[in-house]
């Protein structure tokens, strides 16, 4: 009787992990194209409702006061990566919600990296700046400022006599920062227009013409992979003069979490060698979370006087004009 | 009142000042050479906790190189996708399996002059530490996705194949440090209280300082803080390595090694192994909220001092819930321990979900939480040496370390399970950027997911132990069931002591008085109980409310008067209190009495009637049928199986409807429905239910069809026994290969070339042997049945009249240790004492010599002493104490 009620369980228990299994292989629902376009499309407008470039942007109803967002982006070439974290951010209380008036910050860093080729494993840096902007620390001058530091990039130790770091702007609040033109080119919304404006003609999410093409739902996350055609990217170059971000793509996935954008990843695969770990090439990644980390600032002094700062990446270096 | 209070307080100081002065004395004195009767100094002691504090700090480094989706380094830092991290996962679980036979042999083949584990506490602590820094000094952010999966996959199972070298090194040298098992304890003690301040200091200072370099999702932190407490370790371990000695010491016995399979198979016929172990699949559920309390505080809060703070705090969690389990067992039970336990993890991640958005009160349950877990690092020992203890009861064979092989059964559902908790992660948003975590709306979803999986794993949890039954009484049966066996086998081979006899008549007996004594009923004993509860709270009433009317008469400031009534009531209520006491211990004893007697029928009987059964008499028809050829005729003598013929089961199924008739009739009784019957045993057939003899007569069928496919599987192994002997032993047997062996095991060697040589031996003689015992295996196994055989009338007919003698000659030897034990203690006081007394002179001798101007010297102190030894008389010693003492321990000893 006991050995019987033992198998019992051990029979439970293995059944309830393969019917656990089951269920879960039922949580991924596959989408058609249509639903996978109008997904992110909805998924695009509400992603960009929170920032004041976005089409949708109302002051009056907006959570965000238009500025949350946090976004790392990284583009590579054949001879070099480019990556930009831009966090724009408002402080938190202690219960961790969000005050959208107060202690606004904006923490915008860019590095350039070269590589040899595209499938090139480590680079040599080139080339980097950034900026801070937030309140200032002094607790007599209570105004947010920019701080804008420029250093030398040929090496120069921040201890040699020859080393020089200039401010240059220092009466521009956040706000003013966030409004200005140089800004604007790394909103979100600069990083999201193309996708906003694709028709669904440009999308290939036909299984048959590549095995990995495919929408599916996966509870909160709602995951498409597509490829894009030759026509859109030929349409594109010629009407804004640019290159496309597909350009050269084998396929795209993007990421949709609760409705929003949260991961764009764009891949080729072609003549990139083989071997048991190549995974597809990234060539463009963006990650974009909707509340970004802290921005730390020292105690005392501001940036410019303390060289022991200069040491982090997220300080603002180099040769930006704007 | 106050006088005795400050007696009290006066002696406790004392006491806490000779201790410490005790203490003091003892380490300063055996600071680099051991006290009597000791093998390790503290100096040593002090070196090994030191290479403990490093190894932990190494250990820190190497965690964050471990493959899991709650790695900050490999996850949140570098940013590898948890599907793929537990893909990797999987892969390393598998390459493990091979790993695991590798590292083995590598490690049972050391023998070097530096001893068989130090050696890779030296030399793999380097390589791994600079693996890891390697890693950690890539170039991440120019590398693409491809090139990080490459690298983390790499780096991680590098690490993983060498750090289990490293890791186990240092609690093996501990297990050899010393062949005294209580200094072994005290050695072990000392040094996990010393080393355990390496993780306190790095677990409250590494998130501080981490606010200076981005917290625990910025590679710096681990590049500035993380590697230098890695490269610290390294140095710090190789204090151990210098500073410590093994002390091995071969053991005299032989013993038989149980085989993969064999003991694989022992140990998945026990029922208490499989719920044990089916209830820890579903720990990957339960330990899902694991993550949550380091994510509040580097996404949430983002406040790394309070992280560092209250990791500190969690840490004491552990150390109380250690001292608290041994109460909680006794307390509980076994059972109860488990269900206790996991019943609390629900309630406890249940208030976790409840407040997760508010990060003090998470951390309160979290902490009590922790606390509860914690009990099982006591507890699982204790309750896995019973399943062992189960196991060889039921299979004949001790298995220590093939439970672990034989858990890699459930391999494929770890690995499956792994990535239940990956896929809820990405269902979540979280797949490869964990920054989105910074988001209260993504992370609170996740967070309320990952609770409540939590509390559905502990509940799955939970539920196997509800089937766990193996109460301390059905161990302690076991036990002398064990006993049993191995004071027959004791009895033929010599070895039976006399402690072994006095033991185990002793445990025999109260066996008999529990079998034999008159089940109570549970029910009215417990009616008794509760009448007698009221009656002693009716006079405690009583008495109280006269009381207090007494008191409130009673002018203050005076004392109460008891009035003779008063006392008349006050006699009640003792007698009454105490009548309950009698009534709640006999309502317990008679629980207990009804488990005992289940014990006993469920171990001691069939041990006791085990030769009686159908099985036992094939086997044993089978083993003499086997053994009647000689071991060298097995390859050209066939044994004729179809001669062996089936016991008559009338007698057993007779006897199983009667004992099934018997159950039945109980549970009637208990319920109410029946009377209790005039006649309970031998019960006549035609008595019996009839679906109750069908019910027998299938379970004859069985067991017949059963045996006879013991006959056939027998017949097939005796003829792969002489395939494989065959093949083996072209020649025939030689010698005894086991005694061969043994001899070569027991030669004694002086130089390094000589045990070198002797190693040679031992290795060729053990293949020899290793090739037999495969070959024979049938063969030793018959031997071994006949010789249980024979040896089951030795404890009735030889060892129960061997009881008197054997307490008289226990008693002996008790007093003899004693005495010895008091002399070691007292040499030690006495040794302790003149050193101390060797301190003074020398100071006063300096003293002296300061007085008169003079220069202190060992001449000054010798002179000094001659001219002074009357004032320095030898105090009496313990050892004059304890000769004193002496005479009358003896005659306490003797009564």
């Amino acid at each position: 009787m006991r050995t019987k009620k033992t198998l019992c369980l051990v029979i439970t228990a293995i059944l309830f992990l393969c019917i656990g299994a089951t269920a879960l292989t039922g949580c991924n629902t596959p989408l058609t194209a249509r639903e996978a376009y109008d997904e992110l499309m909805a998924a695009l407008d509400l992603s960009v409702s929170g920032d004041m470039y976005g089409p949708a942007y109302d002051p009056e109803t907006s959570a965000t006061n238009g500025y949350i967002f946090y976004y790392k982006e990284s583009v590579r070439t054949d001879s070099m990566i480019v990556n930009t974290n831009v966090n724009v951010h408002c402080d938190q209380d202690a219960a961790y919600n969000l005050h959208v008036d107060e202690d606004l910050m904006v923490d915008l860093y860019q590095e350039t990296w070269s590589i040899s080729s595209v499938t090139g494993g480590t680079g040599t840096k080139i080339g980097d700046f950034g900026f801070i902007v937030g309140p200032y620390p002094d607790a007599d001058s209570a105004e947010e400022r920019l701080f804008y530091t420029e250093r030398p990039s040929d090496g120069v130790s921040a201890t040699a006599p020859e080393y020089t770091d200039v401010t240059l702007y220092d009466d521009m609040t956040a706000e003013d920062f966030i409004a200005s033109d140089f800004f604007r080119g790394y909103s979100l919304s600069s990083r999201l227009e193309e996708l906003r404006n694709m028709p669904f003609e440009a999308f290939v999410f036909d299984e048959e013409v590549n095995g990995d093409y495919g929408a599916n739902r996966q509870i909160n996350l709602v995951k498409l992979t597509f490829g894009v055609t030759d026509e859109y990217i030929a349409d594109y170059a010629e009407r804004t003069g640019e290159r496309s971000m597909f350009e050269g793509c084998t396929y795209a996935e993007i990421e949709l979490t609760f409705g929003r954008v949260s991961n764009i990843y764009v891949y080729r695969t072609e003549n990139l060698g083989g071997g048991f770990f190549n995974l597809p090439q990234e060539m463009y990644s963006l990650y974009i979370s909707y509340l970004g980390p802290n921005i730390s600032f020292p105690n005392a002094g501001g940036y410019t006087a303390d060289p022991a700062l200069l040491d982090r990446t997220d300080l603002a270096f180099s040769r930006a004009t704007f | 009142m106050a006088s005795t209070l400050k007696r009290k307080i006066n002696e406790g100081l004392t006491q806490v000042k000779n201790t410490a002065s005790f203490i003091v004395t003892d380490v300063t004195s055996h600071w680099s050479k051991p006290g009597k009767g000791n093998f390790v100094s503290y100096k040593e002691i002090l070196n090994y906790s030191i290479g403990g504090m490093g190894q932990n700090m190494l250990i820190y480094l190497l965690g964050f190189m471990a493959l899991g989706v709650t790695n900050t380094l490999f996850a949140s830092t570098i940013g590898i996708r948890p599907m793929h991290l537990q893909n990797m996962l999987t892969v390393q679980t598998i390459l493990n399996i091979v790993f695991q036979i590798i590292r083995g042999k590598i490690v049972d083949n050391t023998n070097t002059r530096r001893g068989r584990f130090r050696p890779y506490l030296a030399i793999m602590g380097a390589p791994l530490a600079i693996v890891s820094i390697i890693f950690i000094f890539l170039p991440f952010e120019s590398m693409s996705y491809s090139d990080k999966y490459t690298a983390v996959f790499v780096f991680a199972i590098a690490i993983s194949i060498g750090q289990p070298l490293y890791q186990t090194a240092y609690s093996n040298l501990g297990s050899v440090i010393s062949p005294s098992t209580a200094e072994r304890s005290k050695v072990l003690a000392i040094s996990s209280l010393l080393s355990s301040f390496a993780p306190t200091i790095y677990q409250l200072f590494v998130p501080i300082f981490s606010n200076l370099t981005g917290g625990f999702t910025d590679i710096r932190t681990y590049k500035y803080i993380v590697v230098p407490i890695g490269i610290l370790g390294v140095f710090l371990s190789f204090f151990a390595f210098f500073g410590c000695k093994e002390r091995i010491v071969s053991s005299k016995h032989f013993v038989k090694k149980v085989s993969i399979i064999g003991g694989c198979v022992a140990v998945w016929r026990n029922k208490y192994w499989w719920l044990r172990t089916i209830s820890t699949w579903f720990n990957f559920l339960e330990g899902a909220y694991l993550v949550l309390f380091g994510w509040i505080y580097i996404y949430g809060t983002q406040d790394m001092n309070a992280y560092g703070i209250l990791q500190t705090v969690l840490s004491i969690a552990s150390g109380l819930s250690m001292f608290a389990t041994p109460f909680f067992l006794k307390w509980l039970g076994n059972k109860g321990i488990l269900l206790f336990h996991n019943i609390l993890n629900i309630v406890f991640i249940s208030c976790m979900l409840a407040c997760y958005e508010i990060p003090l009160l998470y951390f309160l349950f979290l902490w009590i939480n922790t606390f509860i877990n914690q009990l099982q690092l006591v507890y699982n020992p204790v309750l896995n040496a019973e399943v062992k203890d189960s196991i060889q009861w039921q299979s004949g064979k001790r298995v220590d370390y093939m439970l672990e092989v034989a858990a890699l059964i459930g391999t494929p559902v770890t690995i499956l399970s792994g990535y239940f908790l990956p896929f809820i992660y990405e269902s979540y948003g979280l797949t490869v950027n964990y920054d989105v975590l910074y988001d209260p709306s993504v992370r609170n979803s996740l967070f309320y997911m990952l609770c409540a999986l939590s509390i559905l794993g502990a509940a799955l949890n939970l539920a196997p132990y509800f089937l766990y039954n193996l109460s301390r009484e059905k161990h302690s049966m076991i036990v002398l069931a064990l006993k049993y066996r191995a004071a027959n086998t004791d009895y033929r081979t010599g070895d039976l002591t006399p402690h072994q006899v006095k033991d185990l008549v002793e445990s025999y007996n109260y066996m008999v008085e529990r079998r034999d004594a008159v089940q109570p009923d549970i029910k009215e004993k417990k009616q008794e109980m509760k009448a007698a509860k009221a009656v002693y709270k009716s006079a405690k009433n009583e008495y109280e409310a006269l009381y207090e009317r007494i008191e409130k008469d009673t002018p203050r400031g005076e004392e109460v008067v008891k009035t003779q009534e008063l006392l008349d009531l006050e006699e009640i209520y003792h007698r009454q209190k105490q009548a309950y006491r009698d009534a709640h211990f006999a309502y317990k004893d008679a629980r207990k009495l009804k488990r005992d007697k289940e014990a006993i029928e469920e171990f001691i009987v069939p041990e006791l009637e085990k030769w009686e059964t159908p099985k036992m008499q094939v086997r044993l028809a089978l083993a003499q049928a086997i053994t009647a050829v000689d071991k060298k005729d097995v390859v050209a003598t066939d044994v004729d199986f179809s001669a062996v013929a089936l016991p008559d089961l009338t007698d057993w199924t007779a006897k199983l409807a009667a004992r099934k008739y018997a159950k039945r009739q109980a549970a009637l009784i208990r319920r109410g429905k029946i009377e209790a019957p005039a006649q309970t045993e031998n019960v006549p057939a035609d008595a019996i239910d009839a679906d109750i003899l069908a019910w027998a007569d299938k379970k004859a069928d069985r067991q017949r069809r059963s045996l006879q496919a013991l006959i056939k599987r027998t017949a097939l192994r005796y003829r792969i026994m002489q395939k494989l002997s065959k093949l083996f032993f072209r020649n025939g047997l030689e010698h005894d290969y086991e005694e061969a062996y043994k001899r070569e095991l027991e030669v004694q060697c002086f130089t390094k070339e000589e045990k070198r040589a002797q190693n040679k031996r031992i290795r060729a003689a053990q293949f020899k042997y290793n090739r037999f015992a495969s070959a024979y295996k049938l063969y030793i196994e018959c031997e071994q049945v006949i010789l249980d055989y024979n040896d089951r009338n030795n404890f009735f007919g030889h060892i129960l009249g061997m009881y008197e003698d054997s307490v008289a000659e226990a008693a002996r030897i008790d007093r003899e240790e004693e005495e010895k034990a008091r002399a070691e203690k007292a040499a030690k006081d006495a040794e302790i004492a003149a050193i101390k007394l060797e301190r003074r002179i020398r100071k006063d001798a300096k003293k002296d010599a300061k007085a008169h101007g003079a220069t202190f010297d060992e001449a000054y102190l010798e002179q000094f002493k001659t001219d002074h030894a009357a004032d320095y008389e030898e105090p009496t010693t313990a050892v004059d104490e304890i000769a004193d003492a002496e005479p009358k321990d003896s005659q306490a000893a003797d009564q």
